[in-house]
């Protein structure tokens, strides 16, 4: 589908949002409660808070469960009886939005889709993602943790968004990406405006402080340099990186349960953890925090470019914002790619 | 709309304590085998305890059964090691790659394992024996600690009564019985005393890290081997198999997915992340 173009009122958006819910949408936007940010089930238009930056979390727990059932399980006897988990995927009958999100948050889910497809396909995952509809806005005013443009996206893109709302004075001016954008606003066509392409705010400018190509090439020809131990000595392999960024999607498999009934759940897992790779043995490929933290940029800025084609990070700057030991991955990948020309 | 993670079960015929902390468990499901390759893995559980990742250790054809040896070590293991013949196990897979047996037709070949490593190996070997005429001289070389930590020992006969084919036992200097009868020494230095050349010959090589580490450097450097005609596997940690849970991979290569099997020259090739 071509692109189509629209504009629409701040007082409409708001009846836009309220229509879609009293429609029985289910719609997950950007919320603050006692100093904490997120992306939450809201009741009405009001609830949401469109003006935080970034909520602390991403909404991948829509798309990557903290914790999900992959099957239920009881005995008799020694018959073991299975209940299939992919039949009642939370969220596959559900008509559910993400209002409000932001372009980086948007992008990571065709970046993550394409783990849970090569090779075999992760159903868990594609139910999820099938049923969401994604509807951003644009970001004014990124922080001095984003890097998005250096990413190969940009603070207005809407690479990932089925609709993407850019503000203008106090009117937003709407971008539909696909199919699935327009069949969310059709019922509400009344509230929108068509104007043509050239109507709609270009892309400003976005400065780039580094090239990420050069960190990759750094990475390709190091995988044994002292910066790697060096850099991440202050480290405490907490794993808060993993869990707030938007495309880390390791995960654990494990039973929960008695000898009578139980499930087997798989749960956020993260190569931080010095366990993650610990073989049965003893022995550990990954001793070391720098060890680690290498995996995580080797994995984000190599190992998935070279799969996939695109990188495993959005330049969010969860990672750094939330990092209790203050590790910036912007600085760190500046760091490699001068590393890559000294 | 499929659900990956789902294990099929299969029922239990045999089990075979191999040694203190082994056993072999043999399987059907439909009263039959599974299509799989030597050198393939599955994820194997009795369900509640979690699963864990074996590799097969019989010839794929023998069609009626299949199995995997394992050593009780964890949470999962010592589910497995609780259960009976008639009990049921979860079972997922195969997956991974396989030997690639085309490449070894018409060659002499050398099986070379150590300890629990030995699983895999029988798998690669029982296939070739069972397809005997398709392959020149056959020398295995197992190893294990002590002669209480040997697996297999019931059919160290049934190999060797195949032509063409030596059967070469060990153990560590000091785990050896006083009736025991076969040779004494570590893997690497006995693998130096037979009568191998590179020429015309496939080597797998199957064991703890320190093991692998030697006898590759033995055959490569001593014993005029290519590293290209030398088999190994990897065996890091897995959870999914099947690419997803990102645990397993050394460098751009998942494992479970890429591997397990890859040759010293691929190998070589591969940060060190293993
Ligand atoms: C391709 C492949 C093939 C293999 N083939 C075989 C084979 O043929 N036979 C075989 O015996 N093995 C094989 N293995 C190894 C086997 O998968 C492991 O030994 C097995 O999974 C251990 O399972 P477990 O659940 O019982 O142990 P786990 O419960 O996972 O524990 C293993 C060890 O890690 C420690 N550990 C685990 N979780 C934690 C935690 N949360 N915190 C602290 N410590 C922890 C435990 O203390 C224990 O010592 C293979 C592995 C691979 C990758
Ligand atoms: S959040 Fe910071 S301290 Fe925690 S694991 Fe990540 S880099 Fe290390
Ligand atoms: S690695 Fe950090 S900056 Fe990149 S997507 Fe993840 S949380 Fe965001
Ligand atoms: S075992 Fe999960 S990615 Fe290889």
């Amino acid at each position: 589908m071509e692109e189509k173009y629209f504009e629409i009122s701040a007082e409409d958006l708001k009846k836009f949002v309220d229509s879609m819910i009293k429609d029985n949408f289910e719609i997950i936007a950007p919320m603050d409660r006692d100093g904490d940010t997120f992306y939450g089930k809201i009741g009405k238009f009001d609830d949401a808070n469109l003006d935080i930056l970034l909520p602390k979390m991403s909404y991948k727990e829509y798309l990557l469960p903290k914790t999900e059932t992959l099957f239920e399980y009881s005995f008799s006897g020694v018959d073991i009886d299975i209940k299939d988990g992919i039949e009642s995927v939370e969220g596959k009958n559900r008509k559910r939005v993400i209002f409000g999100g932001r372009p980086c948050d948007a992008a990571a889910g065709p970046i993550m889709e394409k783990v849970f497809n090569w090779g075999y396909k992760d159903d868990f995952f594609n139910e999820r993602f099938k049923n969401l509809t994604i509807v951003s806005i644009a970001c004014e005013k990124p922080d001095d943790y984003c890097f998005c443009a250096e990413m190969q996206l940009s603070p207005e893109s809407s690479h990932g968004s089925d609709l993407l709302l850019k503000k203008t004075g106090d009117k937003y001016s709407a971008v539909v990406v696909n199919d699935k954008g327009l069949e969310l606003i059709a019922s509400y066509l009344n509230l929108f405006k068509e104007i043509a392409k050239d109507e709609f705010p270009p892309d400003k400018d976005w400065k780039k402080i580094f090239e990420i190509e050069k960190a990759k090439s750094f990475l390709d020809k190091n995988f044994k340099h002292n910066y790697f131990q060096d850099r991440f000595l202050s480290c405490i392999g907490c794993g808060i990186c993993t869990y707030t960024c938007p495309t880390c999607h390791c995960f654990d498999i494990q039973d929960e349960g008695d000898m009578k009934k139980g499930k087997r759940i798989r749960n956020w897992d993260s190569c931080q953890f010095a366990i993650f790779t610990l073989h049965t043995s003893g022995h550990n490929p990954r001793n070391t925090q720098g060890d680690r933290y290498r995996q995580r940029l080797m994995h984000k800025f190599k190992i998935y470019s070279e799969k996939f084609d695109k990188y495993l990070c959005v330049g969010c700057g969860r990672c750094s914002r939330n990092c209790p030991q203050d590790i910036n991955i912007k600085e760190v990948v500046k760091d490699l790619t001068e590393l890559a020309s000294a | 709309m499929k659900n990956i993670y789902l294990p099929k079960l299969a029922e239990i015929k045999e089990i075979i304590q191999e040694t203190v902390d082994t056993k072999t468990v043999r399987l059907t499901i439909d009263n039959g085998s599974i299509f799989f390759l030597p050198g393939q893995f599955g994820e194997f559980s009795f369900i509640g305890e979690g699963e864990s990742t074996f590799g097969f250790s019989s010839s794929p054809l023998r069609k009626e059964y299949f199995e995997f040896s394992f050593r009780s070590s964890g949470r999962a293991t010592t589910g497995i090691n609780g259960l009976n013949p008639g009990d049921k196990l979860a079972f997922r897979g195969p997956y991974g790659n396989h030997f690639d047996t085309s490449k070894m037709k018409g060659k002499d070949l050398v099986f070379i394992g150590g300890g629990i490593g030995m699983a895999p190996v029988k798998s690669i070997l029982e296939y070739c024996l069972d397809e005997r005429a398709d392959y020149g001289k056959i020398t295995v070389l197992y190893g294990a600690r002590s002669v209480g930590d040997l697996l297999y020992k019931t059919i160290f006969e049934d190999w060797r009564k195949y032509k063409n084919t030596d059967v070469v036992i060990t153990v560590d200097p000091g785990g050896e019985t006083p009736d025991w009868t076969e040779k004494v020494g570590f893997v690497p230095t006995i693998l130096e005393q037979l009568p191998l050349k590179g020429e015309n010959t496939i080597a797998v090589v199957c064991g703890p890290p320190i093991m692998i580490k030697f006898a590759l450097k033995s055959l490569e450097e001593k014993m005029g081997f290519d590293k290209g005609d030398i088999i190994t596997t990897l065996e890091n940690r897995m959870k999914c198999g099947l690419g997803k849970c990102g645990r397993c991979n050394v460098g751009s290569v998942y494992v479970c997915k890429d591997g397990p099997v890859f040759t010293a020259k691929e190998i070589e090739s591969l940060p060190d992340d293993f």
